[in-house]
């Protein structure tokens, strides 16, 4: 028997609707959402006035003219794997995969008849259905601020954004506070910076408003490079007005009259929503001279952006801007000093911008009693790799990253826990000792990871470590500007390396001279994505050393990733370095000296001269050579 | 001008750098500070005279022991502890460098620039012999299509001093940086050839690039500039007379480059970099007397025989010699009775006449009519350009043009041709009779205010130089002729409050005061002082060659009118001479020996005196 809803009353609703959500985030309409919202349209529209048609709820019937009924659009939820998503408010019921063919369905079966669909319905680890989003962990144990409106409102609708309370935090701003007085509650929030640095927000304005200058600038950065990240894609597309109310706040704050937002050209709907949301801001008169009758005036444009991952690094983005190569350039001079066109300049990123409207409303101490205390507040990651329920989701700082695994369904089927990347490309990998560790800007930092703007890759323990940071790197040194020489050449030069060692082909002393050239990448490139290119090697070789030791000097890959066989080497010798004392019993034997290395060192066979006679087998006191297959 | 990236170093700031004390000024970087103290701090992509980007991090310094920072792009701040000599530091250095080595195609031994590279001195101080790290880098092919340019980017480390000095001090913009990550390279215009593209071939970024990526083939193999002997002397090929430092090398020029202390920030221009370099004619050293070799003094007497009994004398000078030998070559003609004709000296009398008259009758003082620095012209707000044909006669002038138009100041260009600044001017302006129509106008507005003029392209143009009164700066090039069009400008500037770049034909702006005058029309002898005998002296000097019963030639190098002449003299090439040129400007700069005469004859003048004794 299907579960049947309670009859909403009018208070639970917004504007007395039941509203059907048809989320029209990227995820979603690129599994056809945006059909899935026509379909409802003619469907409602079947519906309208007209016949007055009898909705059979529990509790008697409704007219739907006195309770309105309106398909609706939403930005992104964050459960994009399952979409497209369809949820109906204020019951909040939330159907997964839903196709132009349920459409009908759910018009007659729940809109009509109050009744619950099952096999919409989210399907948890025990294959039970949950129908509402409270049930489900993904959602439960989320807490959405900055994505508070995201999948709710229609983001293409000022009015909507007002009904949540927008634009009030500018309107208090604008006329209330003084600049002091707005960058000090931020500073008291102690809102640290979402894009990647985590420097403390109302400091960075603090220093912007001291400069003495006649323009000013302040840059929303939403060029999201990372690969897999997309929660400030979500949040542009979902809550486009946020990001304006942010802006504007920023702008009195700082003394700037202009606002830029610089957003990845490949995020076209995100494009076409904030410049709508624009375009209606200026209308409303939230943007343009003497906003609200404040006096305060602010202009704000869209900049798309070049598309490269380094465009994201506030130099680089600000070159960019000019019309300039986008090359970083070392700081000082900061942004804050000397930014666009040589004005102070402030660079958010949009999540920290979303804050702000929140910490303006409820107060700093409010703010505060989410996340830690070095890390007040929410924290979007994007989970992906070996979770069950991966996606989008913002949850308190702090929770340790087992409860982040959990959040996302836990590690999926039978395997077990190996490692997560945390931060994007240039983040670190993290094992299993740092499951209980508390996820905030501070811990992660001293175990050299960094949070990054929240990319998140959980794997299992078939995933090969030397892989992986074969691959993070792979896509780092593809974006390096070029610019300085040891992330232009020396990311590619340590590419090269875990290349031959992930193909076989290591050599004794390939890990001392990753991690040299590592460290030098690390102390000396100009900008953020050289100084942490390296992470994902030197945090693996940390955590997992053995794994590298086995590719170079077992030829195994002990995660049965990489294909390591002894090839055309098959039937030869080789050392396992961790067995071998360094005795040279078996270059005493060797018949053709195939066999090298230093006294007390681990000792290795050149495959290519080896003729497999089995001598220096029988010679090693320890059993540390073994044939290769 | 410091070039601090810091907003801003205290006054008088002192800082240790590896345990000395060490001064700083305002705004200077720790580079800056550290060279002073001659601290010698490792560098590649810093460069004189250009702004710094912090590309090569070779100059990473410890900062209180905190933190490493680039020293060519952080100010010196009071109190700073620098290190610079940490084996964690060379550790970081020699990696970089084991890096570049190994992506590049840098086995010196096979390397044009080897011994005067700085990436090699880089390798040898770090101590660099072998590299650890996989080899592998692009084969790519030198591009040669331009005669005095090798681009080899096979030893290219991206430093971008070539992309900078093409950009900020040749204002051409040539060169830039294509693709990136490990790709990256330095792209000519569109991806073009070198010898197709937009390059003056001026060498500039010849001379910036510190490693062999590129290198003129003129200089390639011909010695290492440590080998070399220096004398720096002033460029005679116009009236920019930019400073030369010549190299030689056991009697023969290795290469030439600018001085970069000079006035013109190490530029030079194709004609004095690599003309002088490239000219390949067999020098002259044997006097001759029909077609015979004699003995000097056979020649002269012949010579001043000849000129003796001469029913007239037409002369002729080039303007590329000093003044010293133009006056001594004057005052020979005197005892002759000969009429002088100087190239250039036309437009300089004009033009000193011109001043004269200026300075009695609106009481200015000439030395503040003309503009004393090239850097004037860029911290001018708008630039008027008469006659764009100083891109050809002039070409630094030009560079600095094209900075100025980069940067803020309005470029307004006049030509009555094809305007070879169009692409960086806010106005251009096509006019029949450039200056004249102009300034007619000019002088109206100047009178009755900008309503007086009607509607058209010379309003903008004048509009726009009026306006920004007080820094606007007139360049006049070498097309302007009439008296007229001088008065006007010079009057404009004059009772405007601005200044004036003139850019005559001439080179050496002493002849102006060298009294010359038309030539006979029926002179039976020519005496030609043809100096180095390039295309435009030459042609003159044949044509008056040919007019004369009887040529007598002071020459360098053997040509066509060598060949025709009755008399030759063999003369000293401008790398022989000595004595001083006038610039534009109006200063008398020092022509310097660089090497010793060839020939026998030491000084042109004792040469000219000897002839005038002779007459006498
Ligand atoms: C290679 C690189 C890429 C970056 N990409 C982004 C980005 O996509 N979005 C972003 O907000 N910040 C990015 N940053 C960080 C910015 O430089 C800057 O610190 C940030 O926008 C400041 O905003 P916040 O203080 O609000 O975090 C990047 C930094 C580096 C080094
Ligand atoms: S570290 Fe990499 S991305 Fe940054 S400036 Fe250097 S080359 Fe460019
Ligand atoms: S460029 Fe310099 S380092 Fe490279 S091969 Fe030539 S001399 Fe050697
Ligand atoms: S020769 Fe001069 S114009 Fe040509 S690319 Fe070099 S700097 Fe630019
Ligand atoms: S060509 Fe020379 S100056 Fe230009 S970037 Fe390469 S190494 Fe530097
Ligand atoms: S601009 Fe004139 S003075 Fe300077 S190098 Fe060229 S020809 Fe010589
Ligand atoms: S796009 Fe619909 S949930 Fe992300
Ligand atoms: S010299 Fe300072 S970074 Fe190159």
């Amino acid at each position: 028997m299907a579960e049947v809803l309670q009859r909403p009353t009018e208070v639970d609703t917004v504007d007395g609707q039941i509203r059907i959500v048809i989320c029209q985030g990227t995820g979603c309409m690129s599994s056809g959402s945006d059909e899935v919202y026509e379909a409802f349209r003619e469907q409602i529209g079947a519906l309208d006035g007209t016949e007055n048609v009898a909705l059979s709820w529990s509790e008697g019937d409704i007219d739907h003219e006195e309770l309105g009924i309106e398909p609706k659009k939403s930005g992104c939820h964050g459960f994009c794997e399952l979409g497209p998503l369809v949820r109906i408010d204020p019951m909040n019921v939330l159907y997964t995969q839903v196709g132009v063919d349920d459409v009908e369905d759910i018009v007659e079966k729940t809109i009509r008849n109050g009744e619950v669909i099952e096999e919409l319905c989210f399907e948890d680890e025990t294959g039970a259905r949950q129908s509402r989003t409270d049930n489900i962990p993904f959602y439960s144990e989320q807490k959405r601020l900055a994505l508070g409106n995201c999948g709710r409102i229609d983001p293409e609708s000022v009015e909507e954004y007002k009904t949540t309370g927008g634009y009030e935090a500018m309107q208090t701003v604008l006329s209330e506070m003084d600049p002091e007085d707005v960058y000090g509650e931020v500073q008291d929030a102690g809102l640290r910076g979402r894009g990647g640095g985590g420097f403390p927000a109302g400091n960075k304005w603090m220093f912007a408003h001291q400069e003495d200058a006649s323009e000013k600038y302040v840059i929303a950065n939403c060029d999201e490079g990372d690969p897999g990240a997309f929660m400030d894609r979500c949040l542009v597309e979902g809550d486009p007005h946020r990001v304006i109310e942010g802006m504007v706040i920023a702008g009195y704050a700082t003394g700037a009259n202009e606002g830029i937002i610089y957003l990845r050209a490949e995020y076209p709907l995100a494009v076409d929503r904030i410049q709508q949301a624009i375009e209606d801001a200026y209308e409303a008169g939230y943007l343009g001279t003497n906003i609200m009758g404040t006096g305060f005036d602010f202009d704000f444009e869209v900049e798309k952006g070049a598309g490269a991952f380094v465009c994201g690094e506030e130099t680089a983005l600000m070159s960019s801007i000019e019309g300039g190569a986008g090359r970083p350039s070392p700081r000082p001079p900061y942004p804050a000093q000397s930014g666009l066109e040589d004005k102070p300049t402030t660079i958010n990123n949009v999540e920290t911008l979303a804050n702000v409207p929140l910490i303006i409303n409820n107060g700093a101490e409010w703010f505060k009693q989410y996340g830690s205390e070095d890390s007040p507040g929410t924290k979007t990651f994007a989970v992906s790799g070996d979770c069950s329920a991966t996606g989008l989701m913002e949850i308190p700082m702090g929770l340790t990253l087992q409860e982040i695994i959990d959040v996302a369904g836990g590690i999926e089927g039978d395997k077990e826990f190996k490692a997560v990347q945390i931060g994007g490309p240039s983040g670190g990998c993290l094992a299993e000792k740092h499951l209980d560790m508390p996820v905030t800007f501070d811990s992660l930092q001293e175990v050299g990871a960094m949070l990054g703007s929240g990319g998140l890759v959980v794997m299992d323990d078939e995933t090969c470590m030397v892989d992986v940071a074969r691959f993070f790197l792979d896509f780092t040194q593809d974006e390096s500007c070029g610019k300085c020489p040891p992330c232009r050449i020396g990311t590619h030069k340590m590419l090269r390396i875990l290349e031959r060692i992930t193909d076989g082909e290591g050599e004794p002393g390939d890990i001392d001279r990753l991690e040299e050239l590592g460290e030098t990448i690390a102390e000396s490139s100009l900008c953020g994505l050289g100084q942490t290119a390296p992470n994902p090697v030197l945090s693996t070789l940390e955590h997992f050393r053995d794994e590298y030791e086995a590719h170079i000097y077992d030829d195994e890959c002990p995660a049965g990733e990489c294909e390591i066989g002894g090839g055309d080497h098959a039937g030869t010798y080789k050392i396992a370095a961790q067995d071998c004392v360094g005795c040279q019993q078996c270059v005493d034997v060797c018949p053709v000296d195939a066999i090298a290395g230093d006294p007390g060192e681990a000792h290795s066979i050149d495959p290519e001269t080896c003729i497999g006679c089995g001598q220096c087998v029988e010679a090693c006191p320890t059993d540390a050579i073994d044939m290769r297959t | 001008m410091s070039k601090a990236t810091q907003s801003e170093a205290e006054t008088g700031v002192t800082l240790e750098i590896d345990g000395q004390e060490v001064q700083a000024r305002d705004g200077q970087t720790i580079l800056e500070a550290a060279k002073e103290a001659d601290i010698d701090i490792p560098t590649l992509c810093e460069h004189a005279n250009l702004s710094n980007v912090g590309a090569c991090r070779m100059c990473l310094v410890e900062v209180d022991g905190e933190r490493n920072e680039t020293a060519c792009t952080t100010a010196a701040q009071d109190g700073m502890e620098i290190s610079v000599e940490t084996d964690e530091l060379w550790t970081h250095r020699r990696t970089m460098l084991e890096m570049m080595f190994a992506d590049q195609n840098h086995y010196c031994m096979y390397c044009e620039m080897e011994g005067d590279c700085e990436l090699e001195d880089m390798f040898n101080r770090a101590g660099l012999d072998s590299s650890r790290v996989p080899l592998e880098y692009p084969d790519i092919e030198p591009d040669a299509s331009n005669e005095y340019i090798t681009m080899d980017l096979d030893r290219c480390i991206s430093c971008g001093r070539c992309v900078r000095t093409c950009d900020e001090i040749v204002g051409n913009g040539t060169l830039n940086f294509g693709n990136r990550g490990r790709e990256t390279t330095i792209v000519v215009d569109d991806d073009v050839s070198l010898g197709e593209s937009s390059c003056v071939s001026c060498g500039s970024c010849v001379q910036a690039c510190p490693t062999g990526a590129l290198y003129s083939p003129l200089s390639a193999y011909k010695g290492r500039e440590r080998n070399c002997e220096v004398e720096t002397t002033t460029c005679s090929e116009c009236s920019v007379g930019c400073e030369l430092d010549v190299y030689t090398n056991s009697g023969r020029i290795v290469k030439i480059e600018g001085n970069e202390d000079g006035p013109a920030d190490g530029q030079l221009c194709e004609m004095g970099r690599f003309e002088l370099l490239a000219d390949g004619r067999e020098r002259l050293v044997e006097p001759q007397v029909d077609g015979e070799t004699v003995s000097l003094e056979d020649a002269i007497d012949r010579a001043s025989a000849t000129l003796a009994g001469a029913n007239g004398v037409n002369a002729f000078a080039s303007d590329r010699l000093p003044t010293e030998t133009l006056e001594a070559f004057s005052e020979a003609l005197a005892a002759y009775d000969a009429s002088l004709e100087i190239p250039g000296a036309e437009r300089a009398t004009l033009e000193s006449e011109v001043l004269s008259a200026l300075e009695a009758e609106l009481d200015v003082e000439t030395a503040d009519l003309l503009v004393d620095s090239l850097h004037d012209l860029e911290d001018s707000d708008t630039l008027v350009v008469y006659d764009t044909g100083i891109v050809e006669s002039h070409p630094v002038v030009a560079s600095y043009v094209r900075r100025a138009a980069n940067g803020e100041t309005t470029l307004v260009t006049i030509d009555d041709g094809e305007d070879r600044l169009e692409r960086f001017a806010d106005h251009s302006i096509e006019l029949a009779a450039p200056a004249a129509t102009v300034t007619e106008q000019v002088t109206d507005v100047f009178e009755g205010g900008t309503e007086a003029l009607a509607d058209g392209t010379v309003e903008d143009i004048v509009d726009v130089s009026l306006q920004l009164s007080g820094d606007a700066t007139f360049v006049l090039g070498p097309a302007v002729e009439d008296a007229e069009t001088m008065v006007d400008i010079f009057g404009l500037a004059a009772t405007s409050d601005n200044e004036v770049l003139s850019l005559g034909p001439g080179r050496n702006s002493a002849v102006a005061n060298v009294p010359t005058d038309d030539l006979e029309t029926d002179a039976d002898v020519a005496y030609l002082l043809a100096a180095d005998d390039r295309d435009d002296d030459l042609d003159r000097s044949i044509e008056l060659a040919r007019e004369a019963d009887t040529a007598i030639v002071h020459a360098t190098r053997a040509s066509a009118l060598t060949e025709i002449a009755d008399v030759v003299i063999p003369a000293l090439d401008w790398f022989e001479r000595e004595g001083t040129i006038v610039d534009a400007d109006g200063e008398d700069r020092a022509i310097e020996r660089v090497l010793d005469p060839r020939g026998e004859i030491d000084s042109d003048r004792e040469l000219l005196a000897d002839l005038q004794e002779v007459a006498a």
